[in-house]
């Protein structure tokens, strides 16, 4: 039922946005895109990207926070397909 | 009016900010005004030449908005409004300007305060000072997060 193209747009749909601000952005670029096949934290997450890149055991380090869609999120939270996740350091104010 | 914020990529005229703000205005009997221009030295006396504000777009607006609102809720303001800049500075520029109108100037003042202290400390943004030694990422300071510290609830 399915046509290439379109299984080709649900997979870019069900790939997680990952953003990186400061100084893991100076580290690790501005964003990253991972297919996340089954059930995932944000913590789970970190040490899939971590696992995918060793220069991400940044996201490790005590202080680094993460927002789901925008909103400060913990560890323990659960993702969805489809949602935007950011990790930065605490922020400096302006 | 309430609360009124902006972020912006280009400059900030503090001057006429003001004058918009002040335009029209009849019933309040106070208006103050803060506007926090880049300082061409760092806290160790080192020379900056830009100063970089990365931002995450909606986030940071809405970290914005919610000190804002909060000053509004806080204090008994007419209108506040805040623009902050983001991305690259230099020396001499503003970096922020804050507004408050209030029919007594004690409200004004106090919410231009506060407005301040929170946004040095609760701004979703990362501030890289870059000199000719290189550039450094920049977190809130003591001074900062006393500050901040004076107006929690008891």
């Amino acid at each position: 039922v399915h046509s290439p193209a379109s299984r080709g747009i649900d997979r870019a749909v069900s790939e997680t946005l990952i953003l990186f601000f400061g100084r893991i952005g100076d580290r690790l670029g501005r964003e990253r895109r991972l297919a996340l096949d089954g059930p995932c934290t944000v913590g789970d997450l970190r040490r899939r990207l971590v696992e995918a890149d060793p220069a991400a055991d940044i996201l490790l380090e005590p202080g680094v926070r993460a927002s789901v869609d925008r909103e400060i999120a913990g560890d323990d939270m659960a993702l969805s397909p489809g949602q935007e996740v950011a990790f930065f350091p605490v922020f400096s104010g302006g | 009016m309430g609360a009124v914020t902006r972020l912006e990529a280009s400059t900030l005229y503090p001057e006429v900010e003001l004058a918009r703000f002040l335009q029209g205005r009849s019933v309040d009997g106070a208006v103050t005004s803060f506007a926090g221009l880049m300082r061409a030295t760092s806290k160790s006396g080192e020379p900056i030449e830009a100063l970089e504000l990365d931002w995450y777009p909606g986030m940071t607006e809405a970290s914005i908005q919610t000190i804002a609102d909060d000053a509004c809720a806080r204090f008994e303001v007419s209108d506040v409004l805040v623009i902050h800049r983001c991305g690259r500075i230099l020396p001499g520029e503003a970096i922020v300007f804050v507004a408050t109108a209030a029919p007594h100037r004690r409200q004004a003042f106090q919410a231009a305060d506060y407005l301040m202290d929170r946004l040095k400390t609760d701004a979703a943004f990362w501030k890289r000072e870059e000199g000719a030694k290189g550039s450094a990422w920049i977190e809130p300071g003591e001074a900062d997060r006393a500050d901040r510290a004076r107006w929690s609830e008891e």
